[in-house]
């Protein structure tokens, strides 16, 4: 299987905050999530993947090529949605079509037009004057009308309705039903990947926590609650966020330590948003 | 070279809307009204070049503000071609201006019902090109280092220092000798025209070239 | 051919998904030779990820139910009942296993445990 994104010990520093020797790969015809707190490195590494920011160390390699070297070229083949947009507000869909087809190899202006009609983008409003959905629905409707290969997401999904959303989500799941294409898509509401997306990337105060198959992931911990007394000290310390209130506590735990606890203790199977929030809390938790 | 132009009509499309009818029908009296005021159109082609000075920074105004370097980092395209595109754009703009100014010369100095000249009048927008270009070479390394907004005030210092650096001159020289300065200069200028005219050009390009190389390198080094 | 995926279930949706396809080949709905939606068109319909899809028709594949011609598609196989037989044998084993673990915890005695079997056979019409 060929990666379509790779990217190998990177590393970024800035004052008050560093991305840590950051490593994962975007395997060809699948879905990536790329997941965390905020302020937790997805934006920097993104900017750093699109050549934004340059790396204090490691490499990034785009579709088998080393994106040190520079090569431009190698955007044909990616498609950019982020949270906000980045065109002139005073922009018309027409003015978009004109400012960007012309950098593309392969710019399909019916395939842009169907996105716009499919979409129901107003072409005689002005950029400013789009719903949030609409502005993020533009870009996606750019992004999809040149080949892209990969499609690069920046919580795209935040600020928008469900129904937004959930549209936004079936047409990434069409994007995919091609096997050399693959999505990277970074968000912190986690419920949008919950089911449609193939591998996991986790990351927190600019370190990869995981990287691997999204089920591998939710079958590797489990959500445990039990009463205040019920833990010995050692127990406890088996526990990710431990957390007590007046009626007793509750935390997340390694599947494979549920032994270690005592019988009769509380379990369940996790959400993403779950792993995420008890992670955090045991990283704060050290601070 | 592809890019690069693509990259000039895309800074065109990005100030687009800010050309309307409106803002040129502005500009337009203001400068009728300076031509008529001066009685001459050497005032008001100085004005209108000044003008095409601060439109050139239009493109990082309006980018700024409206995120447009993420943009630029999503689309094939080089950052030596965006540079070389945004120079472009800046002369294009300057040239676009210079023929406006030589029309609007012979209208004004025709309805004034003076002596027109088209070669001394061309002479004259051509040193206003070549003064302004060579100001919006010390501005664009500048606004490429700092972006718009913190490079705003730094980069219209040497707009502004001119008139002051003439005034400040000509009372040190005392205004005559100033001015007898100014015209030996002119008549040098139209006694060697040809030596003259090819030492500013290669000067010219000379200080284009180095602007563009200095802009090239501090763009390649921001993080966005 | 329907598969339904109900998330509250506590069952991987792969199983769920391999479970329906299975039910749908013993009692003859999907016929022997017809074709299954591929991977990705199945993941996309039921809006779950390409890898579990994927699981699930591996999983079937090496069971014996389905086959995976390249470039095709995947096809339902001849009933081989020798395989049928011997996963069925497998499901049953595992799941009395269950009940016995579970009896074993809770105390609850052999006798008990042929009771429980008799009233779900009874209910389940299985004579």
């Amino acid at each position: 299987m060929n990666n379509i994104l790779e990217i190998k010990n990177l590393s970024k520093h800035y004052e008050g905050f560093s991305l840590n020797n950051i490593s994962f790969s975007v395997p060809q015809g699948y879905i990536m999530g790329f997941i965390g707190p905020n302020g937790a490195g997805k934006t920097t590494t993104i900017k750093l993947i699109l050549n934004m920011v340059c790396p204090d160390s490691g490499e990034i390699a785009l579709f088998g090529e080393n994106t040190t070297s520079n090569s431009s070229e190698i955007k044909n083949d990616i498609g950019v949605v982020m949270d906000l947009p980045f065109y002139v507000e005073d922009w018309k869909v027409k003015d978009v079509e004109a400012a960007v087809s012309p950098f593309y190899s392969h710019w399909n202006s019916n395939v842009f037009d169907n996105y716009i009609h499919k979409f129901n983008i107003a072409k005689n409003k002005k950029v400013k004057e789009l719903s949030r959905g609409m502005k993020v629905k533009l870009m996606l409707a750019a992004a999809l009308s040149h080949d892209a290969k990969l499609l690069v997401l920046d919580e795209p999904t935040s600020g928008l309705d469900p129904v937004a959303r959930d549209e936004l989500m079936d047409i990434l799941g069409e994007f995919v039903t091609d096997e050399n294409k693959g999505i990277l898509f970074s968000t912190h509401i986690t419920s949008d990947l919950e089911k449609i997306a193939d591998y996991i990337t986790f990351i927190i105060d600019g370190r990869i926590e995981f990287t691997g198959e999204k089920d591998k992931l939710l079958e590797s911990y489990l959500l445990v609650k039990g009463g205040l007394s019920d833990l010995t000290t050692e127990q406890k310390k088996c526990i990710v966020g431990y957390r007590e209130h007046s009626v007793g506590f509750e935390g997340m735990i390694k599947t494979d330590n549920i032994k270690q606890l005592p019988f009769d203790t509380a379990f369940e199977k996790i959400s993403l948003d779950e792993i995420i929030i008890y992670m955090n809390k045991e990283a704060k938790g050290h601070e | 070279m592809n890019r690069t132009l693509s990259f000039t009509k895309l800074d065109y499309i990005t100030i687009k809307p800010y050309l309307t009818l409106k803002n040129i029908l502005i500009f337009v009296l203001v400068f009728a009204f300076i031509g008529y005021g001066t009685g001459d159109s050497s005032a008001m082609i100085g004005m209108l070049m000044m003008y095409s000075t601060i439109y050139a920074s239009y493109p990082f105004a309006v980018g700024d503000k409206n995120g447009i370097d993420t943009l630029y980092a999503t689309l094939p395209i080089a950052k030596k071609n965006i540079v070389a595109g945004r120079y472009i754009f800046a002369l294009c703009l300057n040239v676009c201006v210079c023929a406006i100014s030589l029309i609007a010369s012979a209208i004004l100095m025709t309805a004034l019902g003076k002596r027109f000249s088209w070669g001394e009048t061309l002479i004259t927008i051509l040193i206003c090109f070549a003064f302004f270009s060579i100001l919006e070479a010390l501005q664009l390394p500048i606004y490429f280092k700092l972006g718009y907004a913190k490079a705003k005030f730094l980069a219209y210092l040497p707009l502004a220092a001119f008139p002051a650096a003439v005034m400040v001159i000509s009372i040190f020289v005392g205004k005559d000798s100033f001015s007898a300065f100014i015209e030996s200069m002119f008549s040098w200028i139209q006694a060697n025209d040809f030596y003259a005219a090819a030492f500013i050009v290669i000067i010219w390009f000379l200080i284009m070239l180095f602007s563009g190389l200095l802009s090239y390198r501090f763009y390649k080094k921001r993080d966005f | 051919m329907k598969i339904i995926i109900l998330n509250t279930a506590g069952i991987p949706i792969y199983e769920q998904i391999k479970e329906q396809i299975k039910t749908a080949i013993y009692s003859g709905e999907l016929a022997e030779g017809e074709m299954l939606p591929s991977i990705r068109q199945l993941a996309r319909d039921l809006k779950i990820s390409v890898i579990t899809t994927t699981r699930a028709y591996n999983d079937l594949e090496q069971e014996g139910f389905i086959a995976n011609v390249q470039g095709k598609g995947c096809f339902v196989k001849p009933k081989n009942n020798e395989l049928i037989r011997e996963q069925a044998l497998r499901d049953i084993e595992n799941g009395f296993a269950s009940a016995i673990t579970a009896a074993k915890n809770a105390q609850i005695s052999k006798n008990e445990l042929y009771n429980i079997f008799e009233v779900i056979a009874k209910e389940e019409a299985y004579e």
